[in-house]
């Protein structure tokens, strides 16, 4: 039998409250200075739970809890209430209209609830109407002259591109008009990339190349207007940035 | 009054003061002795044991009828007692425990044997401490205090071998070293035959 063997059997033997060690561990510790020291241990320990188990205060608890029980019946018994603080504590008392109270008090509050939600959505809906209005004055120019975003216009690509489709109208309806009061010997006629670059394409990220050639000699009304048109174009654009 | 445990709950669970005041008579000792084992102090164990027969008239009506009362008892009294502790274990623990649970003639003699338990039961862990009170104090087997705590006996078993060799080194470090041979049943071996 080895020591740890022996330690086993020992507690097994303590477990099973037996009265006489087996002779298996007595001729162990005969042998086995450790072990029987070990033994001689648990021995002194076991006389010892002896005389503190042969102990016992009596009590009497019959008076206290009994009326500690009436307390709780008299107040309505709840597994929430069990130190003596908590029933000597009133305000934990329920009354029968506390219930009402509470149901009265969940549902208004469900209502304000419902109504801040409410206002809260009505005024989303309001500022995604206002924000779409000025989304124009918010465009960045480079934003709309980089080539990268060309195959995803934004909204404001689009109403720009409608800026310029009336635009372009407009200019088209001056010259004509212009074409015919001025006198023919003071004026060449329009190069015809001129009406393509007034956004004919529908695109504006094209301005910066299609700015390269310039206007054909037009009589001074003419160019007069067509400068003012698009000094109010590039207006737009620089007060945006 | 010789009333069966099963008389005495449905009695309780009617409301008869009567039976429930034998209720408490029959298992105060009990439990205020677990509780005394358990917490060392008699205050705590006095407010702990009533709390025991509260909870277990407020849940009365779940005890299985075909078991025996004493168990059920004991099981809530030890998980109040553990609950108690695990309190006390947020709080520093006190250098000197005071033996209010001796007589009073008995109390301050250091040597005490059952004063040097009750503080050695005081270092164990909680789950040492009910192992050890419910199979020594209560006097119940192994398979019965394994039924009380709601885990396997072997893990009992391994708590109660702990608890036992813990205590063995706390009172060799307390100088309470063996003071007579070994006896009674550490016997001499029988000559082995020839």
């Amino acid at each position: 039998m080895t020591c740890v063997d022996f330690e086993n059997r020992l507690q097994e033997f303590y477990d099973l409250r037996q009265l006489e060690l087996p002779d298996e561990l007595c001729t162990h510790i005969a042998h086995c200075p450790k072990c029987r020291e070990l033994a001689e241990h648990f021995q002194r320990l076991h006389f010892a739970i002896a005389d503190w188990k042969a102990h016992s205060p009596a009590i009497q608890l019959a008076d206290v809890v009994l009326q500690r029980l009436e307390s709780e019946h008299g107040r309505g018994t709840s597994a929430s209430r069990s130190t003596p603080s908590r029933l000597n504590n009133s305000s934990r008392q329920r009354s029968p209209l506390a219930g009402w109270a509470a149901l009265l008090t969940s549902a208004l509050a469900l209502a304000i609830a419902v109504g801040i939600g409410w206002r809260v959505s009505s005024n989303v809906s309001f500022v995604n109407q206002q924000t779409s209005s000025l989304i124009p004055i918010a465009i960045a120019p480079e934003k709309h002259l980089d080539p990268s975003n060309a195959s995803a216009p934004t909204t404001g690509d689009r109403q720009l591109d409608v800026l310029l489709h009336d635009a372009r109208d407009a200019c088209a309806a001056l010259a004509v008009q212009a074409w015919q009061q001025v006198s023919a010997t003071n004026v060449f006629l329009p190069p015809n990339d001129t009406l393509i670059f007034f956004g004919s394409e529908g695109s504006t990220d094209r301005i910066s190349d299609s700015l390269s050639p310039p206007l054909a000699p037009l009589s001074n009304e003419l160019r007069e207007a067509v400068d003012s048109w698009l000094q109010s174009v590039f207006n737009i654009q620089d007060s945006s940035t | 009054m010789d009333v069966s445990e099963f008389e005495l709950v449905q009695g309780c669970l009617a409301g008869d003061v009567a039976c429930q005041r034998l209720f408490v008579e029959r298992f105060e000792g009990m439990v205020f002795g677990l509780c005394l084992k358990m917490l060392s102090r008699r205050h705590d164990a006095e407010d702990v044991a009533q709390e025991v027969f509260l909870r277990a008239f407020r849940s009365i009506h779940r005890w299985d009828g075909e078991r025996p009362l004493r168990p059920w008892l004991l099981t809530i009294a030890a998980n109040r007692c553990r609950t108690h502790l695990d309190g006390l274990g947020r709080r520093p623990m006190p250098i000197d425990l005071q033996a209010d649970w001796l007589p009073e003639e008995r109390r301050g003699d250091s040597r005490d044997d059952a004063e040097e338990i009750q503080r050695a039961i005081a270092t164990l862990r909680p789950e040492y401490q009910q192992c050890f009170v419910l199979f020594y104090q209560q006097e119940l087997s192994v398979e019965e205090v394994a039924e009380v705590l709601d885990c396997p006996e072997g893990t009992v078993k391994t708590w109660l071998h702990r608890a036992r060799k813990e205590m063995a080194e706390y009172l060799r470090k307390r100088g309470l070293d063996p003071q007579q041979p070994l006896n009674d049943h550490f016997h001499d071996p029988k000559p082995e035959p020839d």
